[in-house]
């Protein structure tokens, strides 16, 4: 089921280019450094990718602000590093504007009401394999994550660390698959993220109680409540087709960590 | 159902793809040359702080260099005693090279010194052996030495007191030859005697029988007047020897010999020879002569040989002596004087 490269290809190559700007309160010396532009990938996080971005500025700061911890806002909002990077930009961007994304790039004052200390690659990678084995649990209960071997899960972490389609799928395609006889999963993990950032978490079925596959205007129905409407998902920068299969979706358009992440859209009604 | 599927699907894709065309492929170029501007910007600038630091530096030498000709003027004069300085090392160089070369010449013979000093030492030692080998063996010897002469003074103690005794017994020896040979000389003059006693006994029997044959002949030819005168003649002498000389007469065997050759003839002195006397002892002649001179002559080969000549007297010699040891010669003189001399060292004596 899970062959389907073409649009494998296409999620993957997902890449948002980003304007990091430096916060002028820390900068030192008359010149303001220039805007520092970079292509990044939709699924990676954050911490993976501003290594470059770092050094460039941290040459620009005070030198005791430079071992302090770094943080991202957009536009005055504190980005979370532990969401993927797309799923930060479909948030903050419901419409296709706004292109280059600008993120300003702090040293010092870390927000520690708003966002966790996750600068560290290893907590990265903690994170990201707790999400994929959770999905897993939601998936097969757990037992392919289980039956894997550490260097399986280092080549999972590895192929998106390095942003190798091949290395990552090789292993990831084993995930994507129902066991035994099964046509689907167990349950679809799926995260329905609301327009300030937060997230909520169902146990979701990819069919119902008549042995059919469910598409995604059936969830959006059990979304709904009496006050609002669900009336479609963003994901990937883009809206989902309202016909598109639960369970197509979950294997196709997941992010790396297993889970679909959807940006709701409601109507008041 | 399955003509839906391509639908949404389709539909996906279309979005997806003008999704990437909107964010990803409109800004790649422009972000990748963002980046390759950063980077050349980044290294521009480490390139002019490089190309200003560089000129700052040159710019700070020259300023040196070109500023104070005072400094320079120092400078120079510091190079100046820099200079005499090196030359001064240089000769103080040379100097040490000089010294070490003598030094070595030096450290060399002592060497040399050292190492004949070590051979003659050795040489010694050596001696030193040997003359400790000799010493011992010396030692040893004298030991052996004293060893024998221990024995030999032992020896010679006994012989000493062997000696001692033997003399003793030499001594009573010779007493008792002594006592013997008077024994045997009281003997034999009793012998003699009574020899003599029978000789006068037998003598005067053949005497008797003799004059009693002549008394008988005499009666018989008492006219033949040739009486023989002899006997009276010989009377005096020792019957025995008037005897044998009557006999010897009778006999024919006395022979008057008159020397009839010259057996030895020289020329003693220059004059006439008054006095000639064979030495008592030896075959010596002593000749006094005209010629004041008293001369000594050996005889006993059959060359004549002169032993000497005495002189002292003022005249001429008339008469020379020996005495009875040969040992000295009287001599009279004309002068009225007679003079000794002895014969060994042919030295006047007494006068």
């Amino acid at each position: 089921m899970a062959n389907d490269r073409e649009v494998l290809r296409i999620v993957w190559e997902g890449q948002v280019p980003v304007c990091f700007q430096a916060d002028p309160d820390e900068v030192v010396g008359l010149q303001q450094p220039e805007d520092f532009y970079l292509m990044v990938s939709r699924l990676s996080y954050l911490p993976l990718v501003t290594d470059k971005v770092k050094k460039y500025f941290t040459k620009y700061i005070s030198n005791e602000l430079q071992d302090g911890e770094i943080w991202f806002d957009s536009n005055g909002t504190p980005l979370k590093s532990h969401y993927p990077i797309g799923v930060l930009y479909d948030l903050l961007h419901p419409e296709d504007d706004g292109l280059p994304w600008s993120i300003t790039i702090h040293f010092s004052k870390f927000p520690e009401d708003i966002l966790f200390k996750f600068s560290s690659k290893e907590l990265v990678e903690s994170h990201f394999m707790s999400c994929l084995k959770e999905a897993d649990v939601l998936k097969h209960r757990g037992q392919v994550v289980s039956a894997m071997q550490k260097k399986d899960h280092n080549q999972l972490w590895l192929g998106l660390v390095n942003d190798k389609f091949d290395q990552f799928w090789a292993v990831n395609r084993r995930l994507m698959e129902p066991v035994g006889e099964q046509e689907c999963f167990k349950h679809i993990p799926v995260r329905f993220y609301n327009e300030d950032g937060t997230y909520m978490q169902k146990l979701i079925s990819p069919i119902n109680e008549a042995g059919q596959k469910r598409t995604l205007d059936d969830l959006l129905n059990d979304l709904s409540t009496p006050s609002r409407q669900a009336v479609g998902v963003r994901s990937h920068g883009v809206k989902i087709h309202g016909d598109t299969p639960l369970q197509w979706m979950s294997e196709h358009l997941s992010y790396p960590d297993n889970f679909l992440h959807f940006c709701m859209i409601y109507e008041n009604i | 159902m399955s003509s839906d599927e391509p639908d949404w699907r389709s539909v996906l894709i279309n979005r997806l793809q003008e999704r990437n065309r909107r964010e990803v492929v409109n800004f790649r170029g422009v972000v990748t040359n963002n980046n390759r501007l950063l980077d050349l910007v980044d290294q521009l600038k480490a390139e002019n702080l490089r190309l200003s630091v560089q000129n700052e530096k040159l710019r700070s030498g020259l300023g040196g260099s070109g500023g104070d000709s005072a400094a320079i003027a120092a400078l120079e004069k510091k190079l100046l005693t820099q200079q005499e300085e090196l030359t001064e090392l240089h000769k103080r160089k040379g100097e040490n090279a000089q010294l070490i070369v003598d030094l070595n010449l030096k450290v060399e013979k002592q060497n040399k010194q050292l190492k004949e000093k070590e051979a003659s030492l050795a040489e010694q030692q050596a001696v030193i052996v040997s003359l400790k080998a000799e010493v011992q063996m010396l030692n040893s010897s004298l030991q052996e030495l004293k060893g024998l002469n221990t024995l030999l003074r032992d020896e010679h103690t006994s012989l000493q007191l062997e000696l001692s005794s033997l003399e003793e017994k030499l001594r009573k020896t010779q007493d008792e030859n002594r006592a013997l040979v008077e024994r045997l000389i009281k003997y034999k003059a009793k012998d003699a005697e009574k020899l003599n006693e029978e000789n006068e006994t037998f003598l005067k029997k053949r005497s008797d029988k003799v004059r009693r044959d002549l008394e008988e002949a005499a009666r018989e030819s008492r006219r033949s007047s040739s009486p023989i005168s002899l006997p009276p003649e010989r009377s005096d002498r020792g019957s025995l020897s008037d005897i044998c000389g009557a006999a010897a007469k009778m006999t024919g065997f006395y022979s008057d010999s008159l020397p009839s050759s010259v057996h030895l003839k020289f020329e003693a002195h220059d004059g006439e020879v008054n006095a000639v006397r064979w030495s008592p002892i030896e075959r010596l002649v002593a000749t006094g002569g005209a010629d004041r001179k008293v001369k000594l002559w050996d005889v006993g080969k059959t060359v004549l040989e002169p032993r000497g000549a005495l002189v002292g007297s003022n005249a001429g010699v008339n008469s020379v002596d020996f005495d009875s040891t040969g040992s000295m010669i009287l001599g009279t003189s004309n002068d009225f004087a007679s003079r000794v001399w002895t014969v060994a060292d042919q030295r006047l004596r007494k006068k």
